[in-house]
């Protein structure tokens, strides 16, 4: 994650000697609609290290899944430069609406590969290739020869997952991958994941809304809202102890954690919505005058007084809010803690 | 301020069947008056089933069996008229869909009004409007004078869950069944509205059966909490007690499978083995023994009726481990 006015060089440190695989700089994407335009994506930086998992939450209209697109080349932004290490291939929620319905599992597994070496039929290698997918993800080599309609929801997902596994990336992207799955399911999927971080520094872009789930796959975490990134650190600091008044909504509305006080009223802003300030000013309880005037920019937290703030945490911390800044500057606690 | 609802549901021994199949063995519900019960269950449970079941909506070639008593009068023995009347008007129901649930066709005001005249019989078109605004305002719905003549299109997704919230409470119903009403919707609205279920119950008296996938959600609105597995009910407690101490192994292989908020991040969640039976699977003893971690012989070849696992009045769980005379082994 790059803060766009300052290029950083040091993130966490632990992570300092990983490589980058991912750099987005200042992605804009807007769509031509009838009477004007939608600012899907409105300047967001991403910036991910091998091992890493980071990830996007934001509730629907906020831009995740135009940054996903944006991210993987399925879509040009209107400005900004990404640069990756490799094809970042992408996993959606609709498990089922993603595989093809009349092949087998053994060629859905394998289909980037036939189409990057322009191939037609399955070589013996392929075919080897495709049980060593099938295993690397869980899936019973028995299955290899389904179609998607005969597997279960999970079994199907772990296909999508073997299939974008098959170019051997160093980044994937999952967008939403266990919301339509069972609870059991969900651990199974989640699991793989971590597996398979573990065993090849894998790194993983995951768009989410489910908290719970984010809090326990993800390293760091950007939040998004109306196209634009609010508050983005490492998930154990922004998913606890959380700086922008919207992400502390966003928590306070997680079910799995107990009551806030500082629950979120109003709706989801509307994309077609341009407005001249901060985009969660009409639902914020700590606006002031000047959160609907300008437009907060994102930026490190630098003060180093703030006791519950390490350095480095300091330093890997963003946020996008007038009244959060100001209480950081002068030394003050956290601006939107209760009481 | 309406007095609190008299009705009290009461499903015994229900079992539907399509064809060869059982997607509802053994359900046990009881609903006591102004009473919150949420209905938990993983997807093909049986859960929705159950609550279409008490509302008279299943398919025809559905053959339901057992006893739904409401107020002790039998709904699967009387007649179609009667389960009519009944529908919106004593018992109603809101969908996971809102927008599905609304007709795309009509206004919000006009399907509000439909419901004040056919059910409630109220004559007058301005009494019918006046009481309309009044539900959509009490559901938290902005400027109702503006959204009574908008079209459901127009709406988003939780103010579209509000409007049919203000459809099934324009009968005044008595019991209000929610069938995954928040599923489809963000966070903030999800908590929003189930704020406002919670107000809404207890300001209008009435019983809610909440029926979601979601155990956290559950315990958000609900007093109790009845967890289905493969068609049968396994598991009944207060919802602080099946969060903190399950009983059934289900429930609690269940609990363990969510990341829980003080986890340490990345480790390895539960995973439940196996696979639901199938609804064509005829099963000779308890429902989970394929998969139960603490399966002995007795499980697979009895049924565990419901011990009782507390001296809060109706609840239990169905598992051997719990039955205080039998062996564990």
């Amino acid at each position: 994650m790059v803060d766009p006015s300052t290029e950083r060089t040091t993130a966490q440190p632990a992570a300092t000697s990983s490589k980058v695989v991912l750099k987005a700089t200042d992605l804009t994407k807007s769509y031509r609609v009838p009477g004007g335009y939608v600012r899907a994506v409105r300047g967001i930086s991403v910036e991910l290290k091998s091992g890493r998992t980071l990830a996007i939450v934001g509730e629907s209209g906020c831009g995740k899944s135009t940054l996903a697109r944006l991210l993987v080349g399925l879509e040009l932004p209107d400005s900004g430069i990404t640069t990756k290490s490799s094809l970042i291939p992408m996993v959606f929620q609709d498990s089922l609406g993603s595989l093809h319905p009349r092949r087998r599992v053994r060629q859905l597994i394998v289909e980037p590969i036939l189409i990057r070496d322009r191939l037609i039929r399955m070589t013996p290698e392929i075919e080897t290739l495709a049980a060593d997918l099938a295993r690397r993800v869980g899936l019973p080599i028995e299955y290899l020869d389904s179609f998607a309609h005969e597997l279960s929801g999970g079994q199907r997902q772990r296909v999508n997952i073997a299939r974008a596994l098959s170019l051997d990336p160093s980044v994937i992207l999952l967008d939403e991958p266990v919301s339509a799955l069972d609870v059991s399911i969900q651990a199974q999927i989640l699991n793989l994941l971590v597996d398979l971080q573990n065993q090849k520094s894998l790194a993983i872009v995951f768009i989410s809304h489910d908290l719970s789930v984010v809090r326990h796959l993800a390293h760091d975490v950007q939040v998004l809202y109306l196209g634009q990134v609010v508050e983005e650190g490492p998930v154990e600091k922004v998913l606890r102890e959380p700086l922008h008044p919207y992400t502390a909504a966003l928590l306070a509305s997680d079910p799995a954690l107990p009551a806030g006080p500082t629950a979120s009223v109003g709706e989801p802003p509307s994309p077609y919505e341009v407005l001249p300030g901060c985009a969660y000013a009409k639902r914020c309880s700590f606006a002031e005058s000047i959160c609907s005037q300008n437009i907060p920019k994102l930026e490190k937290i630098t003060n180093q007084k703030t006791p519950s703030l390490t350095q480095a945490d300091a330093e890997s911390r963003a946020v996008a809010c007038f009244v959060v800044q100001r209480s950081q500057r002068e030394g003050h606690e956290n601006a939107i803690a209760p009481g | 301020m309406r007095r609190v609802s008299s009705s009290k549901l009461e499903i015994r021994n229900l079992a539907i069947r399509f064809g060869r199949g059982t997607p509802v063995r053994n359900a046990e519900i009881l609903i006591e008056p102004g009473q919150s019960l949420g209905v938990v269950g993983e997807s093909g449970s049986g859960k929705s089933l159950t609550s279409l079941a008490i509302m008279g909506l299943l398919p025809e070639h559905a053959e339901v069996t057992g006893e739904i008593l409401w107020n002790g009068q039998d709904l699967l023995k009387v007649s179609a008229n009667v389960r009519r009347e009944l529908r919106g008007r004593e018992i109603a129901m809101i969908f996971q869909d809102p927008m599905s649930s609304l007709n795309p066709s009509f206004t919000v005001g006009f399907q509000i009004d439909e419901v004040l005249k056919l059910r409630l019989g109220m004559r007058e078109a301005s009494a019918r409007r006046e009481r309309g605004l009044q539900l959509l305002a009490e559901v938290g719905i902005p400027a109702p004078h503006e959204r009574w003549s908008a079209y459901p299109h127009q709406l988003s997704g939780g103010m579209s869950q509000r409007v049919s919230i203000a459809m099934a409470l324009a009968g005044e119903p008595e019991l209000l069944i929610a069938d995954e009403p928040t599923t489809a919707l963000d966070v903030t609205v999800q908590m929003q509205i189930l704020e406002l279920l919670s107000s809404l119950k207890k300001s209008h008296g009435m019983s809610l059966m909440f029926v979601t996938h979601d155990l956290a959600v559950a315990s958000r609105v609900c007093d109790d909490i009845v967890v289905f597995y493969a068609g049968r009910t396994v598991e009944r407690a207060s919802a602080s007690q099946l969060l903190s101490r399950p009983r059934h192994p289900y429930t609690k292989a269940l609990l363990r499978a969510r990341p829980q908020p003080g986890d340490p991040a990345r480790t390895r969640l539960n995973v439940i083995e196996g696979i639901v039976p199938r609804a064509s699977e005829d099963i000779q003893g308890c429902v989970f023994a394929s998969r139960c971690e603490s399966v002995f012989d007795r499980c697979r070849s009895e049924i565990p009726s419901r011990f009782v696992t507390s001296n809060a009045p109706n609840q239990f769980a169905s598992c051997f481990l719990i039955d205080p005379t039998g062996e564990k082994k």
